[in-house]
């Protein structure tokens, strides 16, 4: 099974199809059911003059509910189909130039003789405006042959006369006729030399190795195209022109064994025999004034049929099967009519055949049709082809690199996420934990400042509740003490209180007082003058037993000779009146003094 | 459309500049900038990691705020109370500038049988402790350090003079008053213990008696200056 019949990549579905025997067109169109064609509307138009003809035939379509365009191929007597031999191996194609020079050669000679058949008097005795007879006798004048109609003495007159001309002359016809046989006739043949071809190969040639059978179908290229013209005018695109004959066989199934399709048209039968699905021979009979059944007979001996040989029959008249039961008798073999559900008034098996290939959906070996600038190359060669491959490609390629980004983004993304994720935990916890620093901090700090105000106040509290009043009474002490210890034989002279600072500390006299730590806070220097050393001595014995309730001390105690008030004999005394504390207790209250 | 007929090197030249444009334009303007985003939100992530991996996260503060908290309170609580006794002593310090205490200083030495010679304001220079703060000025390196002195109240040592104790500028500041007496010992010494029944809380600071270079008459006590540098 071929890929092709799965999915069927650019066949149409629904096609519009057309015969012609060049004084008629009838056209149906087509629709793909399956491995089946059915036909949705079909229309059959008598008109010689095809322009007209295809208008009309789509205007009828198109009345029967055909919405029109679409594609279209055209089945005409002017195609040739025939079997040509060239040394081409289908393995390994030719360039389609090539092959198309090839094709041309052969078939150009073939194509020459098969036009000749569009004579005009050919067409009138095969419309039956005259006889075989009647065309002969023009033919004759024409030549100065004697003849039935008059003799020499008229083909003086007539001779180097044109046939319809000289058949009008004579009576065997009427102008009217002339003139419709001559207009069928331009869409029958062409002076143009340019030949389009299409093929298709059947087998390998027994007898000359490496030659091949092709069947090519071919038609001038002038006349294809006034077609295409025709039909581009109504809309519809005219894809190929395939052969009035051959086509039918595409309807039958594919046999390994050898058969014969003989079709019979009016006036003409085309055999062919088929070996094991290609076709092997082909044979075309021509005379309009036999029947059918006669021409079906000369066309099968001169196949030369087996009697076990299958013999289908294609009909292109109403009496096929009338016309297989005399075959029938005659031969006394079985003959099969070809059928098909499509194959109607309209539609004949040509044309079904012809939709089967253009649909694709029968092989395409055996039957050919002629597209405009040649057969297409193969689907690689195809520049369109080549161009959806690099689309395809590029797409392809853009696709994975999109894929390739977003799988990247996504991936970072993601682990951004879970970093800033874990970094907000962090950074979270340590702002959470910055702050009960902070806010420890400051209620430290308020607690520091708290305790510096109490501390403060303390110090205020002590200063003037205790340390100002006992200063207070260590002066009045102090007066009290010069009270009690000055006697008659002392005179104070003054009292001072020396400046000291924090620093100033006496320097020491003895060994142990200078182990002595602590520092004076009072100091009260005294002067006085005694009348006796024993008095001055005993007033310094009174002064320090007097001062000891008040912490101070003497020191610094002089007693020098020194004469008195009224140049009396006496002594100066000098001492100082000191209190002292530990020098721990001071750098305690001055720390809580720095502190606060 | 009819598609021009055109040969393989035709093709393969149409191909191949479809192939430029197209894959350049896809490149300079979708696959290089997303690509550059891409980079950057990398490196982005891996800065964020290397942060990550450096990151210390501090350790909790062990005291409990809450207990600060109480503490602060209860410190207040005391400082309201001995603000409360401070209040209550204060009531018996003398307003600064009153006239009313000098005038009683009088009454009390003419009650005292003493003679004031000299009654002033000592004016003592205020005590002050200087703090140094340095602040780093990136502008000008030349007044990169600025000095500057902060006036708080201070508590001198007991080892300072009386005087500076309570001069201006400490925390024991009290108008200072300084006072020359005339008078015999007995009268200067019932002054000074006159002081303490005053209506208001007074401190001497410092004292200082001689005795004159007359002699008295005899039978008459000799005559004493005293010089009293009083705290009111």
């Amino acid at each position: 099974m071929k890929f092709s019949k799965l999915l069927p990549f650019g066949k149409p579905s629904q096609l519009l199809v057309c015969e012609t025997d060049g004084f008629s067109l009838r056209g149906a169109v087509l629709v793909r059911s399956g491995t089946q064609v059915v036909v949705l509307h079909q229309a059959k138009i008598e008109q010689v003059d095809m322009a007209d003809a295809v208008a009309d035939l789509i205007a009828a379509l198109k009345n029967d509910g055909w919405n029109g365009g679409g594609s279209a191929v055209l089945l005409s007597p002017a195609v040739l189909s025939t079997l040509v031999e060239l040394p081409v191996n289908p393995k390994k194609p030719r360039p389609i130039q090539q092959m198309m020079e090839l094709v041309r050669w052969e078939v150009e000679p073939l194509l020459m003789q098969h036009m000749t058949r569009w004579s005009v008097g050919y067409l009138l005795v095969g419309q039956g405006y005259m006889t075989e007879e009647q065309a002969q006798a023009v033919m004759d004048l024409q030549q100065g042959k004697p003849n039935k109609a008059g003799g020499l003495a008229l083909s003086d007159k007539f001779s180097l006369r044109r046939f319809g001309d000289l058949a009008e002359e004579l009576g065997y016809i009427k102008r009217s006729q002339l003139n419709a046989c001559l207009t069928g006739q331009e869409w029958l043949k062409s002076d143009d030399e340019t030949i389009e071809c299409g093929w298709a190969v059947q087998g390998p040639v027994e007898d000359i190795p490496g030659t091949f059978s092709w069947l090519v179908s071919c038609v001038n290229k002038s006349l294809l195209q006034r077609w295409i013209d025709v039909f581009a005018r109504q809309g519809v695109k005219l894809k190929s022109l395939y052969p009035l004959t051959g086509c039918s066989t595409t309807l039958l199934p594919k046999n390994p064994s050898s058969e014969l399709i003989l079709e019979s048209h009016r006036g003409m039968t085309y055999g062919m025999r088929l070996h094991a699905g290609r076709i092997a021979e082909q044979r075309q009979y021509l005379n309009v004034t036999k029947t059918p059944l006669e021409i079906c007979l000369e066309n099968y001996h001169a196949l030369h049929g087996a009697p076990n040989e299958p013999v289908w029959l294609a009909c292109w008249h109403d009496d096929a099967h009338a016309l297989a039961q005399e075959m029938r008798q005659m031969l006394e073999i079985e003959v099969e009519v070809i059928t098909d559900p499509a194959i109607g008034t309209a539609c004949s098996p040509g044309m079904v055949g012809a939709a089967r290939h253009a649909f694709g959906i029968a092989g395409d070996e055996r039957c050919v049709g002629v597209r405009d600038g040649g057969p297409l190359p193969p689907l690689p060669q195809r520049i369109e082809v080549r161009g959806a491959a690099l689309a395809m490609v590029l797409l392809l390629s853009i696709g994975v690199s999109e894929v390739s980004l977003m799988i990247r983004k996504n991936s970072v993304e993601t682990h951004k996420q879970d970093v800033d994720a874990r970094w907000n935990v962090v950074d979270e916890a340590t702002k959470r934990i910055n702050a009960q620093i902070q806010e420890i901090g400051k209620r430290k700090q308020a607690l520091a400042r708290k305790k510096a105000d109490l501390a403060r106040l303390e110090a205020m509290l002590d200063f003037y509740s205790n340390a100002a009043p006992q200063r207070t009474a260590l002066v009045q002490g102090v007066l009290g003490v010069l009270q009690t210890a000055v006697t008659d034989e002392v005179i104070v002279v003054a009292i001072d209180e020396t400046s000291k600072s924090g620093n100033t500390v006496p320097a020491p006299i003895s060994p142990s007082e200078a182990q002595d730590k602590r520092v004076e806070v009072e100091s009260f220097h005294l002067d006085a003058w005694a009348i006796s050393e024993a008095a001055a001595q005993t007033f310094i014995q009174k002064m320090k037993e007097a001062i000891a309730p008040w912490q101070l001390e003497v020191r610094d105690a002089h007693v020098t000779s020194r004469p008195g008030p009224l140049n009396l004999d006496g002594f100066a005394v000098s001492m100082r009146l000191v209190k002292l504390v530990q020098t721990d207790r001071i750098s305690q209250l001055q720390q809580k003094a720095g502190r606060s | 459309m009819k598609i021009p007929r055109l040969n393989n090197r035709e093709q393969l030249l149409i191909a191949l500049s479809i192939v430029v444009i197209v894959g350049g334009g896809y490149g300079v303007f979708r696959f290089w900038p997303t690509n550059q985003a891409i980079a950057a939100m990398q490196k982005s992530a891996e800065a964020t990691q290397s942060r990550l991996l450096k990151a210390r996260i501090p350790d909790e503060p062990v005291e409990d705020a809450d207990k600060l908290i109480e503490q602060l309170e209860d410190r207040e609580r005391a400082i309201e109370l001995v603000r409360a006794q401070f209040e209550a002593l204060e009531t018996r310090l003398a307003p600064f500038d009153s006239q009313e205490m000098i005038v009683s200083i009088s009454q009390l030495a003419r009650n005292s049988q003493v003679r004031i010679r000299v009654n002033e304001a000592l004016k003592v220079p205020a005590k002050r402790v200087g703090v140094v703060s340095k602040k780093n000025n990136k502008k000008n390196r030349k007044s990169r350090t600025v000095e500057s002195k902060q006036t708080t109240p201070v508590i001198l040592p007991e080892t300072s003079s009386w005087i500076d104790r309570m001069s201006p500028g400490t925390m024991f500041h009290r108008p200072i008053q300084r006072i020359e007496l005339e008078g015999s010992f007995v009268s200067i010494r019932k002054f000074i213990h006159g002081l303490d029944k005053l209506p208001y809380q007074v401190t001497v600071l410092r004292l200082k008696i001689e005795k004159l270079p007359t002699l008295a008459p005899t039978g008459y006590p000799q005559t004493l200056v005293c010089e009293l540098v009083l705290a009111l």
